[in-house]
């Protein structure tokens, strides 16, 4: 039987990467309004955070999916 | 163990919510022209070329009444791109050169298309105000919420009372 509960897990980290996404592209006209270096570096820094979230979310899901 | 399936299909959906959200206000975003306004004669940008590309953030909008209004520094997509259109047309601009971290303020004159969409164009008599491009050194003393704001927007606020008051 699948773990529901990781799997559950799984799509809520996903949907912490899509927000990660939007805060990405959204806020970035924030930084962008300080310093280019830094804009980048936060910018940069959130998507690291966000494909990081993205695998470990997918990975979470097929985890749940693949226990029998 | 039913109960934890039905979770999960909840979480399944949220997500696809979620994500339809993210692509909707992207389109919307990306279409609509909140700079645009009838009584608005020009914007002040914050504009340069950054390592993933080329930024562009209204700062400022100068009304026909003379009156200026700051704005948040938000980047507008499609300002953005018509704006870099126009400074490669009149070979003020080359994306591909300059340093990956430049500022620069610059004030544009607004108009609309006959198919409605926004004209951006820098007039020649506006030159001299964008040769008054202010190189940030160190990028640092550009942060509007630092203590050096004051002095940005008044120079931000300057640069476009003085445009106002050429084309009144």
């Amino acid at each position: 039987m699948p773990d529901w509960k990781k799997v559950t897990e799984g799509f809520m980290w996903l949907m912490l990467s899509v927000i990660l996404i939007l805060l990405a592209i959204y806020g970035e006209g924030y930084f962008l309004g300080s310093s280019g270096a830094f804009a980048e570096g936060v910018t940069g820094f959130i998507i690291c955070g966000s494909l990081a979230t993205t695998v470990y979310g997918v990975l979470r899901i097929v985890e749940g999916l693949g226990r029998t | 163990m039913r109960n934890s399936r039905f979770i999960a299909v909840i979480a399944f959906l949220a997500f696809l919510f979620v994500c339809i959200v993210a692509v909707g206000t992207y389109i919307i975003l990306r279409a609509s022209n909140p700079v645009w306004n009838e009584r608005k004669t020009s914007i002040v940008l914050d504009t340069g070329r950054m390592v993933r590309g080329f930024h562009t953030n209204v700062l400022a909008n100068v009304f026909t009444d003379g009156s200026v209004s700051l704005d948040a520094p938000l980047t507008n997509l499609r300002i953005g791109k018509a704006f870099q259109d126009a400074l490669v047309s009149h070979n003020l601009w080359n994306p591909t050169e300059g340093d990956p971290f430049y500022h620069f303020l610059v004030i544009v004159k607004l108009s609309r298309n006959e198919n409605g969409s926004t004209h951006v164009e820098i007039e020649e008599s506006m030159r001299s105000i964008f040769l008054f491009q202010t190189y940030w050194e160190g990028t640092d003393t550009f942060d509007l919420g630092n203590s050096n704001s004051s002095i940005i927007t008044d120079k931000v606020r300057s640069l476009a009372e003085d445009f106002c008051s050429q084309i009144r």
